[in-house]
């Protein structure tokens, strides 16, 4: 495979992969996109939605798709955190132990229905997610770049499990729902389907070095001012909405902007448009929100406190006409700031 | 496309600003008097002012080393002068001891250079480079510089040092041995060492034996010291020092070092001429003393090589003591091997000399070269640049101007963009409910988006949102009225 710029990477790169995976999930680009976008800003995704969604092939699709090493792990109420990150061995012959490395160490774990596990176990993920190793009897083994850890569950059945914590699900940086095909969709899928399924002959159509060279790339797509402040903004409304108890944090602006960047390169720009924030807020925002009862009670879910929220915070777009009607071209008196920048 | 940089703030304080050094941090300034026994106060008084200099201002330890070699060569440039001008001194053997004297003065500045910057960044072994220059010539001041160079070294976490005792520190056996050992030691060495003369106590020639040729005695086979030693006294009946030319290495031709030292000379003419220049500002005080200092400290090497080198007559070194070579033209006795030892050895350090000329010529010329490159390059890369940049700022601002009438002109007829609206999500709606309006829409929201956020536009996108915004304009009065309840939203 050719080594990737900045400049030419984004149309083949995104466009590979977005096909690529398109053979596995029918009609289901924009999430795809979303999930795509997601690992570019290198986080890591909650799928949530009913069960045969299609949630563990869009996993396996992305894996395959880009090349990465690939670990699923079932998560069930026995499950111990030895057994994801590893355990260290007792060695007769050289009396001495040997750490094993769990199915953690990959490139993309998959966590099939993570709300299974016990907190022990879903909390094992804590520091790999977030910090990119695992510590084990006091010693700390790296996680090779990238990783990612795409994790499923179930939002209607409760029984047996063990709802996530607000520090684990704020972890994840996107959380998104893949949804039931449309009638068209399915039955195109059906017939796709029919023979041998396409994630077997998948194949890899990026290389982890392409990834981890996009997502350096993605760090370096311009965000105006103003859109931070937008940024900022739109976290602060989550914290300030009658609905929320605990709204998103400043992880969650981080997260915001490097997911609405991830878009923007992914479209081939070199910088963010609120339309990009806009499109990853519900993704980001809406799981972290700690909801009071009565939003519960209303059955009000995050993605409609999100969606009051983007309607509540004004988009920096160009300032007011002036009073007196339209504006005449005038002569340039200085050069505009974003000028003077590059 | 590629991303836009941001523009990283780079720090406003001056490279000459004053820096917040510690009291202790100025015992930089004591070092020089290591160097009192070569160097005439005055000289050793100049450097201590320009390391304590050094320590208030980055810009003035930048130019530490070329400015010492300026004092340095002032003093030797003084006393040469003083020996009855440079044809006397070209005639004199004295020369020699200069040559010798000198090269121990630039290499005891250069020593005192680096022990002082090994010294500011905490590390002890300064101190053994500065008692090393000061063994060259021992003297009791040496001292006095050994424990400003003590003060001087911060702690290991930059605090003020703190081997006075006024921070605490713990007197333990360890701190006063490694005080007190150096210091006895070079207590010791600066009362029992032989002392060379210093270059300021060589007198000069008597007039009449200047212009009698008569010589100063030259070096002798026990280095600068013996050699500086036996230069005190000129006795008046001093024959002329004799030329060896057999059996010995051969001295490099004059002509050669003559040409090598001016094409050094022209090199550093064309480096500091492009140097102020590539940087866009006259050069500063002390760069223009670095550079003096630098062309000082080469034609000095110059002259003294080249002196040393004819002897007064030309063809080798002068050696030892003996009987006069030329004027009489008797032959005495042969030279010893002792004399044709130091005799190749003095022409081998010409060679290297001119070898160092070649490579340093070789070194400014491509330095001015790529220099004179780069700054080639940057007005290149600039100048489309520079002219470009009316044309898109002329861009943009028409996108602007396009966008906001267009926006101000539809708010007049109720279809506002609302403020959560992004003007993409804005273009969709309208277009959505007025499909005819659609294509300008898009268009104007598309071009718009780089203008506000972060991209670029060009001469062509700008007439394509003047052109949008026209025919919105246009189709204004054209467009259905907007119902009751749209409008009350």
């Amino acid at each position: 495979m050719t080594t990737m710029t900045a400049a030419s990477l984004p149309p083949a790169f995104v466009g590979r992969v977005l096909d690529n995976v398109a053979r596995v999930l029918v009609g289901k680009n924009d999430v795809t996109a979303l999930a795509l976008a997601g690992i570019l800003a290198g986080g890591h995704i909650l799928l949530e939605d009913a069960p045969g969604t299609g949630k563990t092939m869009l996993a396996r699709a992305l894996a395959a798709s880009l090349g990465l090493p690939f670990s699923r792990v079932q998560f069930t109420p026995d499950l111990l955190p030895s057994d994801v990150t590893g355990v260290s061995v007792y060695r007769p012959a050289s009396g001495t132990f040997e750490f094993v490395p769990g199915p953690i160490f990959t490139g993309i774990l998959l966590a099939d229905e993570i709300n299974r596990a016990t907190p022990k176990t879903q909390s094992a993920l804590l520091e790999a997610m977030g910090e990119g190793q695992v510590t084990e009897s006091g010693v700390t083994h790296r996680l090779t770049a990238p990783f990612v850890v795409i994790a499923t569950q179930n939002p209607v059945e409760h029984e047996g499990t063990y709802r996530l914590p607000e520090a684990q699900l704020d972890r994840f940086l996107l959380r998104l729902s893949v949804g039931y095909p449309t009638l068209e969709e399915e039955v195109r899928m059906l017939g796709r389907l029919q023979s041998l399924h396409p994630i077997h002959t998948l194949e890899a159509v990026a290389t982890p070095a392409d990834l981890l060279e996009a997502q350096h790339a993605v760090r370096g797509v311009f965000v105006a001012e103003d859109l931070r402040r937008y940024v900022s903004g739109l976290a602060a409304r989550t914290r300030q909405h009658p609905l929320v108890a605990l709204g998103g944090g400043p992880r969650a602006s981080l997260g915001l902007q490097g997911v609405a960047q991830a878009l923007a390169w992914m479209e081939g720009r070199a910088f963010v448009t609120p339309d990009d924030v806009q499109r990853a807020a519900p993704g980001v925002l809406a799981h972290r929100l700690s909801l009071r009862v009565e939003a519960r009670l209303q059955g009000t879910p995050g993605e409609a406190v999100v969606g009051e929220v983007l309607r509540a915070e004004p988009v920096p777009v160009e300032a007011g006409p002036p009073e007196g009607g339209p504006i005449k071209s005038e002569p340039i008196k200085a050069v505009p700031d974003r000028l003077s920048r590059s | 496309m590629s991303a836009p940089q941001v523009m990283q703030d780079e720090s406003n304080t001056p490279a000459d600003a004053p820096t917040n050094a510690a009291l202790q941090a100025y015992g930089a300034a004591l070092l020089p008097l290591a160097l009192l026994g070569i160097l005439p106060v005055w000289a050793c008084l100049l450097l201590a002012l320009l390391f304590g200099l050094g320590v208030r201002s980055p810009l003035w330890r930048e130019g530490r080393l070329l400015i010492a070699f300026l004092i340095v060569g002032g003093a030797v440039l003084g006393h040469l002068l003083g020996l009855g001008g440079l044809a006397a001194a070209l005639r004199s053997a004295t020369l020699s001891h200069l040559l010798v004297l000198y090269l121990a003065a630039l290499l005891g500045v250069a020593g005192l250079y680096w022990g002082a910057a090994l010294l500011e960044e905490g590390r002890r072994r300064g101190l053994l480079l500065v008692l090393a220059v000061g063994l060259v010539s021992p003297q009791p001041w040496l001292l006095l510089a050994l424990v400003g160079g003590a003060c001087m070294r911060p702690g290991h976490d930059d605090r003020r040092p703190g081997w006075l005792g006024r921070d605490g520190v713990r007197w333990t056996k360890k701190t006063v041995v490694w005080l007190a050992v150096p210091l006895a030691l070079a207590l010791a060495l600066a009362f029992a060492l032989p002392r060379p003369a210093p270059l300021w106590r060589v007198q000069p020639l008597p007039p009449a034996q200047a212009q009698a040729g008569a010589e100063v005695l030259p070096t002798g086979p026990g280095g600068p010291g013996s050699a500086a030693s036996s230069s005190v006294t000129s006795p008046p009946t001093a024959p002329r020092p004799r030329l060896i030319t057999e059996d010995v290495i051969p001295a490099p031709p004059t002509e050669l070092l003559a040409v090598a030292g001016i094409l050094v000379v022209l090199a550093l003419f064309l480096l500091l001429r492009i140097l102020p220049a590539r940087r866009g500002r006259p050069a500063t005080l002390v760069e223009w003393l670095m550079g003096a200092g630098l062309l000082l400290t080469l034609l000095l090497a110059l002259v003294l090589a080249f002196g040393s080198s004819t002897g007064g007559s030309g063809g080798g070194i002068p050696a030892v003591q003996g009987a006069d070579s030329g004027a009489a033209g008797t032959v005495l006795q042969p030279p010893t091997t002792q004399e044709r030892r130091l005799t190749s050895f003095l022409n081998l350090v010409l060679w290297g000399a001119l070898l160092f000329y070649l490579a340093i010529f070789a070194l400014l010329v491509w330095a001015a070269l790529g220099l004179r490159e780069g700054r080639r390059r940057e007005t290149q890369a600039a100048l489309p640049a520079q002219a470009g940049l009316p044309d898109e700022a002329a861009a943009l601002h028409r996108v602007r101007v396009a966008y906001r009438n267009t926006e101000t002109a539809l708010a007049g007829v109720g279809r506002g963009r609302a403020a959560h609206e992004t003007p993409q999500g804005y273009a969709a709606r309208l277009a959505a409910e007025l499909p005819l309006l659609a294509a300008p829409l898009n268009l104007l929201a598309r071009v718009y988006a780089p203008v506000r956020y972060g991209g670029s536009v060009s001469n062509a996108d700008a007439d394509a949102a003047e052109a949008a915004e026209r025919k919105i304009q246009a189709e204004l009065p054209t467009l259905p009225p907007i119902a009751p309840t749209e409008a009350a939203e």
